[in-house]
């Protein structure tokens, strides 16, 4: 028979022990399908239940869908039996990865990573660019309590290099003793984790951590989940010891403790929007919104499908380097959080930030996007927007 | 003294075992939380898969409960303590006051002046009561009660508001009644508690709660009730509109470890149920979301089948989102056969929730010292071989407690639970109530009427004064008057003081329905020793007062008919005696697998001298052939040894290796031949004849190689043979699931069992399914130990036999995996064909023997699917076991047990008692045409052309058939005699006529439903005048043309729905009279459409008021000088 998969018992012992049997307890409910927001832009996207179907039987699986998948994990959240999905999707395209069948920009991708430590465009030696005049410390050259790790796409781009000038505005502010690793730092390595090039994000890792460790930081804080996911979840693996903390999560620490007193009250109405690695990866929903809750004058206005609902903004999985048309995931989120009639909308992650400020400008919405730093510095510092 | 048994829950599994229980002899206390025994059943609309009208087929066994001298029933109570106390458990019970006595008449003049509105919770809160209420219209007990929580006069309020106690008649509320603490003691208890329904707010995702026309289940089995709050109508709760489109979802909080993991088993066929009823109510576009579909029952395949053929769509998928959007709901999930999400707009959104244990389970637990399982249902183990036991000996439970159960199963637990408790009593009691006959019914006719106010239901329309007047001048009638309420006790005894002292004997009374309150009557009647089969009641309420409201005047008029028909037929009653059948008290139980030996190790514990015959040298059957019990991980040999003991150790009379060469004989008296040249007589047989295994031929066969059947399987496992190979695939439903053959229940779990061991043994594994049936306790929860070892399950197309689909071809096995879509091919180094079982066609000779019945696969009918799974449709036989249908181990012992109980009841007594409606022969007349053994349904009658006839009243159940069939008049069928009807048709016709319609009906569904449509007030002109008999077979062709020559405009006969009829079916004769007396009507130029022939079920209330209206429509067409030339032409003019 032309059409007959044969199933490949190797293949299925395979995918098991990638995936740590993530598929065994799957009853093809298809619940992860009917979930799956890309299947709300078009029907045909995707189908994850398939994707673990062919998982359970040991066939294989090279649909270009695969590289469609943000691994967001809303599928996950809604499986009766908690299946890590994107889990299998990794294997899967680890799979491909090892046989090279990888979307040419992947391909591009992994090269400049591995040639310029970046995922995003730009040198090395531009990485600290955004710190001039900011006074901040350099950790690979003297030692700091705390390193920020800033990340590729916040390096590289003027809009994102606000938030990070608001945070270092915010830590200084509280006396945290803390620097950034400029242009000794390099990408976390999510894009390499997410293509499945494993052998690869070893090394990275592995150099990674050398660099963390010489700085003798106790502490490594991030502004992207997708960083602080790479670092509490996937480097331990590799070696890494220090803790590692997605900047929100400090942040809380801070105020709790009091370090921080906002008093410039802001008078405006936020919808906060969670990203799917700090929310459904690391589950941090609360530390945003209780941020956000001590920022004097400012109201909550909950949109729909919030925190383990909540709709991706499309960028995760390696999604946001391809050139994917037509109607956007970020258009559907901007339009739930319009309709709270809330000014801003609050999105804790560089890549929620910049897909939401295109959608915004593309729907033509009277939206402020806004990283929580940012307005936790307005407050400190009452800059007018 | 006798031994009492506490059974705890008054839903269908605490009824069914009370009766058992009672039936045998044995005192039951019945403690019932609600003011009302019924529990789920009663508030359902129909059962799957009969479309049985479910209150009609349950309210009799409520009321048998009400009247049983062997059961005291306790509403409104909880037991509070329990200790045990040498042999006996000592239990206290806390019954809360209902604040009405039983005195009450059930007027409902209380709920009309009661000025508190709230939320009436048997239909879920979509409709209102008001604090002093019943809660359904078959309530039992029957008195109203009052919710004092929401009570003006909730203590400490001193009666603020006596609204209620004012326009009380028989003076019945009382609110002073206070709390009781009953103290019993008790030698076993039966716990019966049932069971919840999931509250779907638990799962924010479907948006239950956030919009009205998303329902849970139950909400929707309201709606299809035609006494529920929408009148039967399906409309959507926000706008009263119909709804288009309907989705139902399956699995809701079922099979969903963040719910519960367990699979609540009826879920699958209620929903076909209400899928295939929402069809017939006109909706065209009606889908089903389901993940299995888990038609395990018999039957129930049929039914699946039924539902697609009338069009519901099955989408195979699990529904992600419910979305409450403007007035629609939009639905998003994966539609699996196509492998692509759906997102579709529904008006309803039906969510199958599951069952959950009852709130306080926990409470009661701790109270009677049993353990719960995981889930939270009462765990159960294994006692003297009985799977019904709690963890605390003479502790056992039933139905829904244990977890989810379909009513035929709960049905056949409790008989099992009844037979486990029986076996701890040892006295029995019947109680006797002798009275004397000092009234002579012959001579000179005395009657005595008496008519019912029944507060203003009955005075406040009919002039009642007028009626007693006028009663008083029909001939023969010596006595008339009125009387507030007849029924209440102060005017019964009056009523029996008056009987004494006139020597009335006859009595009238015209008052409400035979149905409910006929007994209070005869009761007076016995009292004052008259003979209780000379009482006549008129239901001049709920077929008079409250349906014709608005007609006072017609309404008297009518109620005057009744009155005179009513006499009329009184004088024409003779006394009659409860027959009394002799029996001989030993049981034979055919065949000694573990339903055999269940039933026969119960029955020889409760002291019966039992027999027990088995073909093989050894008993155990087809269990002797396993190695471990599916689900439940019992090893075989351990279980079969424990029954075995039990057996030899109650002292049943084992016969080995010989079979039943004959059997002749009937209820309480059979005569059976061993091949063993053994003799036995026995009052009663259960047939546990088993099943066998099926033997696959064809495309897909065992080769003893590497094909192999389930079977084979279990026997290496047994023997710890070798299994070389490293890839085995199993191939499930051989010789299952398609033509006739249904489901074999239990092979998805044994064969799910089987594949964990040999993945435990190292093996790849997988399994090539239809739906997978793990419906049993613990089953799911094998399925998903099984996936979580790693084994693969594929499905296949469950449309067609797995040889269509499935390939071997050098090693590897082809198939479509409809879950991928497409074809796969997996290597096997062994295949094993799961097969089920099909009939045991050894015992052809004994069913001829016996009359028993097959179903359409071929194994031994039930009596009812329902409420009968372990009774023939031959008296004195039962079933157990395989036999049946398809059963795994647990269900086969409880069924073997359940029959036990039966038999029980039936060998207690040495006679047995029969209500007298056994017909008469009159020889006579007799031609010995057969006419009549050719109809009965029950083989009652039996002869030989132009020799001889003999009825055999042990078997006949009284519904007349045979009186309408015969052609000479030779069968007289006691209290619904020839002249008797004929009598009530004269003296209705008397006075015009032609504005009247003669309305048969049977006493068990439209009877009913007439009764119902007056408790509901329905309104419809008073032209009709109703003949009741008890069943509508018994109406002959005689009786209508003698309606129509008296000059009656139109005739109406009409019964249950076929399916429906009490007496098998019998009422499929009707159909066929009533036809050929149209025919004769045409023949001799008379309308035949004044003949109507209407089904009508005890629920369906609004049926009935429709069809009395359309009756009266045509009357009013039909011309005068027709109704003169149909009377000269059928020859009535002439006299």
């Amino acid at each position: 028979m032309i059409n007959t998969k044969i199933v490949d018992i190797e293949l299925m012992e395979k995918l098991a022990e990638l995936t740590s049997r993530a598929a065994d307890y799957c009853y093809q409910c298809g619940t992860c399908t009917g979930s799956c927001p890309l299947n709300l832009l078009n029907p045909e996207s995707i189908n994850p239940r398939r994707i673990v179907r062919s998982a359970q039987l040991g066939l294989v699986y090279d649909d270009g869908n695969l590289w469609h998948c943000s691994t967001c994990g809303l599928c996950e959240a809604k499986c009766p039996w908690s299946i890590k999905i994107p889990d299998v999707v990794r294997a899967y395209r680890q799979i491909s990865s090892e046989k090279r069948k990888i979307p040419q920009k992947f391909e591009e991708i992994l090269w400049m990573v591995y040639e310029d430590g970046t995922a995003f465009p730009g040198s090395s030696m531009e990485r600290a660019a955004w710190t001039e005049g900011l006074n901040i410390r350099d950790a690979s050259k003297q030692k700091v309590q705390v390193l920020l790790y800033v990340g590729c796409a916040v390096s590289f781009d003027k809009r994102l290099q606000k938030v990070a000038a608001s945070l270092a505005k915010v830590l200084s502010t509280a006396g945290v003793d803390f620097g950034v690793l400029g242009r000794q730092e390099r990408c976390c390595g999510d894009v390499v984790y997410n293509i499945g090039e494993d052998a690869f994000l070893e090394e990275l890792a592995s150099q990674n951590i050398e660099r963390f460790n010489k700085t003798g930081a106790e502490a490594i804080i991030t502004i992207s989940p997708h960083s602080a996911h790479m670092f509490k979840k996937v480097y331990p693996r590799y070696g890494l010891k220090i803790p590692a903390y997605h900047y929100v999560e400090f942040l809380n620490d801070l105020i709790e403790k009091g370090k921080i007193r906002m008093s410039k009250p802001l008078d405006h109405e936020v919808t906060v929007h969670d990203p799917c690695y700090l929310g459904r990866y690391l589950k941090l929903y609360e530390e945003p919104r209780k941020i956000l809750s001590s920022i004097p004058g400012t109201k909550i206005i909950e949109m729909n499908d919030i925190k383990e609902n909540a709709i991706c903004c499309g960028s995760g999985g390696g999604r946001h380097f391809l050139d994917i048309h037509g109607e956007r995931l970020s258009h559907y989120r901007v339009a739930q959080a319009a309709q709270t009639g809330a000014k801003t909308l609050v999105a804790p992650c560089p890549f929620c930030i910049q897909n939401f400020e295109d959608s915004v400008k593309t729907k033509k919405l009277g939206l402020y996007v806004r990283d929580v730093v940012e307005l936790v510095d307005q407050s400190l510092n009452g800059e007018v927007r | 003294m006798s031994d009492e048994v506490l059974v705890i829950g008054g839903g269908i599994a605490g009824i069914q075992c009370s009766l058992d229980l009672a039936n045998a002899g044995v005192k039951v206390v019945l403690v019932e939380k609600t003011p009302t025994i019924g529990g789920k059943m009663a508030i359902l609309d129909k059962n799957f898969p009969t479309l049985d009208c479910s209150i009609c087929i349950e309210a009799p066994k409520m009321s048998e409960v009400g009247k049983h001298p062997n059961i005291e029933l306790l509403t409104l109570a909880e037991v509070v303590s329990v200790e045990k106390n040498g042999e006996d458990y000592l239990v206290e019970i806390y019954q809360k006051p209902r604040y009405v006595t039983s005195e009450c008449s059930r007027c409902g003049l209380c709920v009309d002046a009661c000025p508190v509105l709230l939320k009436n919770e048997f239909d879920y809160g979509m409709a209102a009561r008001k604090a002093i209420y019943t809660p359904i219209p078959q309530s039992e007990p029957g008195a109203y009660v009052i919710d004092i929580e929401n009570c003006l006069n909730k203590p400490p309020n001193y009666l603020p508001c006596d609204r209620c106690i004012q326009v009380c008649g028989p003076k019945c509320i009382d609110f002073f009644m206070k709390p009781k603490i009953i103290k019993k003691k008790v030698k076993a208890i039966i716990v019966a508690a049932g069971f919840e329904v999931f509250d779907a707010t638990g799962i924010p995702d479907y948006s239950y709660g956030l919009h009205p026309d998303i329902l849970s289940s139950m909400e929707y089995e309201r709606l299809l009730q035609s006494t529920g709050p929408s009148g039967g109508e399906i409309i959507k709760p926000s706008n009263g509109h119909h709804p288009e489109n309907i989705l139902f979802v399956l699995c809701v909080g079922s099979r969903d470890p963040r719910y519960n993991k367990y699979c609540s088993r009826f879920c699958c066929m209620y929903t076909i149920k209400q899928a295939v009823q929402t069809v017939e109510h006109g909706i065209k576009n009606v889908d089903i979301l389901y993940m299995d579909i888990r038609a395990y029952g018999k039957g129930f395949d049929g039914f699946y089948k039924r539902a697609k053929d009338e069009g519901v769509r099955f989408i195979k998928g699990r529904a992600a989102r419910v979305i409450p959007y403007e007035n629609k709901l939009k639905v998003r999930y994966e539609n699996i056969a196509e492998g692509r999400i759906e997102e579709r707009e529904y008006d309803m959104v039906v969510l199958a929730a599951a069952a959950e244990p009852p709130a306080g389970l926990v409470e009661l637990a701790k109270t009677l010292g049993i353990e719960l399982d995981e889930d939270g249902f009462i765990k159960t183990r294994p006692w003297r071989g009985k799977m019904i036991a709690t963890t605390r000996e003479g502790i056992f439970v039933c139905g829904s407690a244990s977890g989810p159960k379909d009513i035929a199963d709960s049905v056949t637990e409790a008989g099992a639970a009844a037979s486990a408790a029986l076996e701890y009593v040892k006295k029995k009691t019947w109680p006797k109530r002798e009275f004397e006959e000092t009234i002579p019914a012959e001579g000179e006719h005395r009657v005595g009427v008496f008519i019912c106010h029944c507060g203003s239901n009955i005075a406040g329309v009919a002039d009642v004064k007028w009626l007693a007047q006028e009663s008083a001048k029909i001939p023969g009638v010596v006595h008339s008057e009125d009387l507030r309420f007849a029924c209440a006790g102060v005017y019964t005894k009056y009523i029996e003081q008056v009987i004494r002292e006139k020597n009335i004997n006859r009595l009238v009374v015209a008052a409400c329905s035979p149905r409910t309150h006929l007994p209070v009557f005869m009761d007076a009647a016995i009292r004052a020793g008259l003979n209780p089969y000379l009482v006549e009641l008129t239901n001049i309420r709920n077929l008079d007062t409250w349906v014709h409201a608005n007609y006072p005047k017609e309404a008297t008029e009518k109620a005057l008919d009744m009155i005179r028909m009513s006499v009329a037929k009184a004088k024409l009653l003779k006394p009659l005696y409860v027959v009394k059948l002799p029996v001989t008290r030993r049981a034979l139980v055919i065949g000694g697998g573990v339903a055999g030996m269940a039933a026969a190790a119960s029955l020889a514990r409760q002291g019966f001298e039992t027999y027990l015959v088995e073909k093989e040298n050894q008993l155990g059957g087809l269990v002797r052939h396993l190695d471990v019990i599916a689900p439940e991980g019992i090893r075989a040999d351990e279980l079969l040894n424990e029954m075995e003991r039990e057996v030899y150790s109650s002292g049943v009379k084992v016969i080995l290796g010989a079979k039943v060469e004959s059997v002749g004989g009937y209820i309480g008296n059979f005569v059976v031949n061993l091949s063993s040249g053994e003799k036995l007589e026995v009052g009663a047989i259960i047939m546990a004849t088993g099943a066998k295994v099926y033997h696959p031929e064809g495309a897909l066969q065992a080769n003893g190689g590497n094909i192999i059947t389930s079977l084979d399987l279990e026997q290496i496992f047994k023997n710890n043979g070798n299994l070389d190979g490293r890839n085995v695939v199993f191939i499930s439903c051989v010789g299952s699931r398609y033509d006739s053959k249904g489901c074999s229940r239990f092979c998805c779990q044994v064969m799910i069992k089987q594949a964990i061991r040999l993945k435990e043994l190292g093996k790849n594994v997988f399994v090539l399914y239809k739906d997978i049936r793990t419906y049993s306790r613990k089953a799911e929860e094998l399925y998903e130990k099984a996936r979580a070892l790693g084994v693969r399950f594929v499905k296949y197309d469950s449309e067609r036999k797995p040889e269509e689909v499935v390939r071997i071809e050098n090693g590897t096995v082809y198939v479509k995996d409809e879950l991928l879509g497409e074809e796969i091919g997996i290597p096997a180094d062994l295949v094993v064909l799961n097969v089920g079982l099909v009939p045991n066609d050894e015992i052809n000779p004994i069913i001829e023997q016996l009359k028993l019945s097959r179903d359409e696969a071929g194994f031994l009918l039930e009596l009812h699917p329902k409420l009968g799974p372990v009774e023939s449709m031959v008296g004195g036989v039962f079933l157990a076991g395989t036999s049946q249908n398809p059963k795994d181990v647990r269900e086969a012992i409880s069924q073997g047990l359940a029959a036990a109980a039966k038999a029980a009841a039936l060998l207690a007594k040495d006679t047995i008692d029969k209500e007298p409606l056994i017909p008469r022969i009159n020889y006579d007349k007799c031609t010995y045409c057969q006419r009549c053994t050719q109809v009965c349904t029950f083989s009652a009658l039996r002869g030989e052309l132009k020799k001889s006839l003999e009825i055999i009243s042990a078997l006949c159940q009284g519904c007349g058939n045979c009186s309408a069939e015969c052609m000479v008049g030779a069968i007289e069928a006691p209290g619904f005699t020839d002249e008797q009807i004929i009598t009530q048709i004269d003296a209705a016709l008397e006075d015009r006529p032609n504005e009247k319609a003669i309305v048969f009906t049977c006493n068990w569904c439209s009877y009913a439903g007439a009764d119902q449509a007056g408790i509901e007030k329905l309104q419809y002109p008073p032209s009709s005048r109703v003949i009741r008999t008890m069943c509508s077979a018994r109406i002959s062709q005689k009786f209508i043309l003698r309606a129509f020559e008296k000059g009656a405009a139109v005739v109406a006969v009409t019964g249950c729905w076929p399916q429906d009829c009490h007496y098998n079916y019998a009422n499929l004769n009707t159909e066929r009279r009533v036809k050929q007396v149209k025919k004769i009507l045409e023949a001799r130029g008379i309308n035949p459409e004044r003949l109507i022939l209407h089904w009508n079920s005890a629920a369906e209330s609004k049926r009935w008021a429709a069809k009395m209206r359309e009756i009266d429509e045509l009357i009013k067409k039909i011309p005068k000088e027709e109704i003169v030339q149909t009377v000269q032409k059928l020859g009535g003019g002439k006299k």
